[in-house]
């Protein structure tokens, strides 16, 4: 790890209400992540995993600590100079993909781009090209509600990515997905940190995915741990509903392009490896 | 960010649909009610510079031909004539008079006139159909009475028990709450009970007459005679359908614009409670506020000038149709005032934009981490 990683939470707390209704969502918080570096926060429901995500992702304050983003403290910025950081420095995944519907999935991709100022054809193109590399060349046309799970999450990484952000944050991005499609996304991340030299923090509570990470950290009731042994946290390591094994494949549109069969063989021994 | 509003726009129909009604809606009743003010304040206007005289005569007092009346003994028209600079002094002979027709009471302002005259005095503006020259038991009356009475030339009126045969239809003679009616002056002084005595006079002065000195003149005959421009009278009978027509058109103008902006405004409003999530994506992935009332007002927009469009396009449709169909119904749509109800309807939009502007500003971003 270098001295200034790319992020540093530094000693982060946050606390909601107050008096008998307080709650320490977050306590001492203690996070580096390097650019490259694909990291993994796993935590039950509760644990305070959004609310580090959105403290991470400069859409929330801490109550304490402070966080660096390339060495400068968020907490310096005003609202205006957050948004900035958001929408150039920070690139967003959500579990449940947050598409436009009314957009095709170029015009999603584009909108980050539209919003920092980029002309309408530099923007169409390189929503294209991003599309393109991740295997939707051939779908730039189509709304969310004509793309699989697997192509939504596809094209809202594409979003996050048409800024070209340092920092990639992803909430649950399996969640909604079958098995393969999730190791695919998985996957694309892993390419994204490792060729791209982004840090990627990815917040989860699904099981499956942990080996595709360089790190995992366990959340538990707002305390991060480090790099834990996972078959010690058998509450955490439950498959996210409606995403078991045996499930329906999602379409074969839903193959990145640059992505070989192989790495979905290796991921499912890694799978099956894991508690239940 | 103008692609996500105009899709957004266009995805949701209905509410479009109701958003762009509720404009042209009000651009509607703003076009259409300035346009029939326009045509009555022209319309009067038209009818007394008709006349083509320079000034009136009249009794001290009478402020205009509707709400005053004035009374003149008939030999002082010869009086008048003798004034340096008068060329000729017309007696005007009229009255408002109610009668009986079909069963119903009608109100009908009944104007003695030469036949035989051309050029200048009072008399029927244009000749709809039926004829001009008239005699004494004949009367030419406004297409707009007959339009609303069912009345055609060939058919009688019964006036101050008077049997009068309908001999022509004109047109220029609608006054909104009265029309005009024409019969010879002789009959007209024994059917309005006038006898030696006339309404007013209508002067028409010498080429480079003093027209200060006419005025003096008059009043030397007797200080209870009062001396009228033609542009003056026009505006006094103006003024007085403005009293009674502009307040009533502005309230009515300000509802059209509020229900303009409400409507607009609650569908955007609503459109943006429905799309919550949106606008929290929008903020967390690092849109400014302003950059998300952009979205809005582009929509409003839009609805204002689609809601214009409309509103201009049946205003103008329903105006041409209500001339062969509902003939009282005149107006006169100037492009000034579609200009001016075209930034009626900006305003309207502009307006609206700012209505969610709370909501918009505080959508939680956190939103977009809910399931």
């Amino acid at each position: 790890m270098s001295c200034k990683p790319l992020l540093h939470l530094d000693r982060v707390s946050r606390v909601f209400g107050s008096g008998a209704a307080r709650v320490n969502a977050l306590e001492d918080v203690d996070l580096r992540l390097d650019t490259g570096e694909l990291a993994l926060i796993i935590g039950p429901s509760g644990s305070g995993k959004t609310t580090l995500l959105m403290i991470a992702g400069a859409m929330l304050t801490a109550s304490s600590g402070e966080v660096y983003l390339n060495d400068a403290p968020l907490s310096q910025l005003r609202a205006r100079e957050l948004a900035r950081i958001r929408l150039l420095k920070i690139g967003f995944v959500f579990q449940s993909f947050n598409l436009f519907p009314a957009l095709s999935a170029l015009d999603n991709v584009a909108l980050p781009a539209s919003l920092a100022g980029m002309g309408v054809r530099k923007r169409r193109k390189r929503a294209a090209q991003v599309l393109d590399r991740l295997g939707l060349g051939e779908r730039l046309r189509h709304l969310p509600e004509q793309l699989s799970a697997g192509e939504k999450q596809r094209v809202a990484l594409g979003r996050a990515l048409i800024n070209d952000p340092p920092l990639l944050l992803a909430d649950e991005p399996t969640a909604n997905l079958d098995s393969v499609s999730g190791r695919n996304v998985l996957a694309l991340f892993r390419e994204i940190a490792a060729d791209e030299g982004r840090a990627v923090l990815v917040v989860t509570h699904d099981a499956r995915i942990i080996d595709s990470s360089d790190r995992v950290m366990h959340l538990v009731d707002g305390r991060l741990g480090g790099d834990g042994d996972w078959d010690k946290e058998p509450e955490s390591a439950a498959a996210p509903e409606g995403t078991r094994d045996g499930e329906a494949a999602a379409p074969s549109g839903d193959q990145p392009r640059s992505f070989a069969n192989g790495l979905a063989t290796s991921a499912e021994d890694r799978i099956r490896r894991l508690p239940r | 960010m103008l692609t996500l509003a105009r899709k957004n726009l266009f995805k949701e129909k209905a509410r479009l649909a109701i958003s762009i009604g509720g404009v042209a809606f009000a651009v509607m009743l703003i076009v259409l009610l300035r346009g029939l003010y326009v045509a009555y304040e022209t319309k009067i206007g038209d009818f007394l510079e008709g006349m083509n005289v320079d000034s009136w005569v009249l009794q001290k007092g009478a402020a205009n031909l509707i709400f005053s009346y004035s009374v003149l003994p008939a030999s002082l028209g010869d009086r008048l004539e003798d004034i340096y600079g008068v060329k000729e002094a017309i007696p005007f002979t009229a009255r408002q008079v109610g009668f009986k027709l079909n069963g119903k009471d009608v109100v009908m302002y009944v104007v003695g006139f030469n036949p035989d005259r051309r050029g200048s005095g009072p008399g029927p503006l244009r000749m709809d159909s039926g004829k001009r020259h008239i005699d004494d038991r004949e009367i030419i009356i406004d297409k707009v009475f007959a339009g609303k009475h069912g009345v055609d030339v060939g058919d009688t009126l019964t006036i101050n028990d008077e049997k009068l045969r309908v001999a022509g239809i004109s047109s220029g003679g609608d006054m909104v709450a009265f029309q005009y009616g024409f019969v010879t002056r002789s009959r007209a002084r024994r059917l309005l009970d006038l006898h030696d005595t006339t309404t007013a006079f209508l002067l028409v002065y010498d080429e480079n007459a003093p027209a200060a000195f006419i005025r003096e003149q008059v009043q030397t005959i007797a200080p209870t005679l009062m001396v009228k421009s033609m542009p003056d009278m026009v505006k006094v009978n103006q003024r007085m359908v403005n009293k009674g027509f502009l307040p009533v058109l502005g309230v009515l103008v300000v509802i059209g614009f509020l229900i303009g902006v409400a409507v607009i405004g609650l569908t955007i409003y609503s459109a943006v409670l429905e799309h919550r999530r949106e606008y929290g994506v929008l903020k967390a992935v690092g849109a400014l506020t302003r950059q998300m009332l952009m979205v809005v007002a582009v929509q409003a927009m839009f609805s204002a000038v689609a809601g214009y469009a409309v509103g201009t396009a049946v205003s103008l449709l329903a105006a041409k149709g209500a001339e062969v169909w509902v003939p009282q119904f005149i107006t006169t749509i100037t492009r000034t005032d579609l200009a001016i109800v075209g930034g009626v309807a900006l305003l309207m939009g502009l307006i609206a934009a700012f209505v969610p502007l709370r909501t918009i500003a505080r959508v939680d971003p956190a939103v977009v981490f809910r399931a």
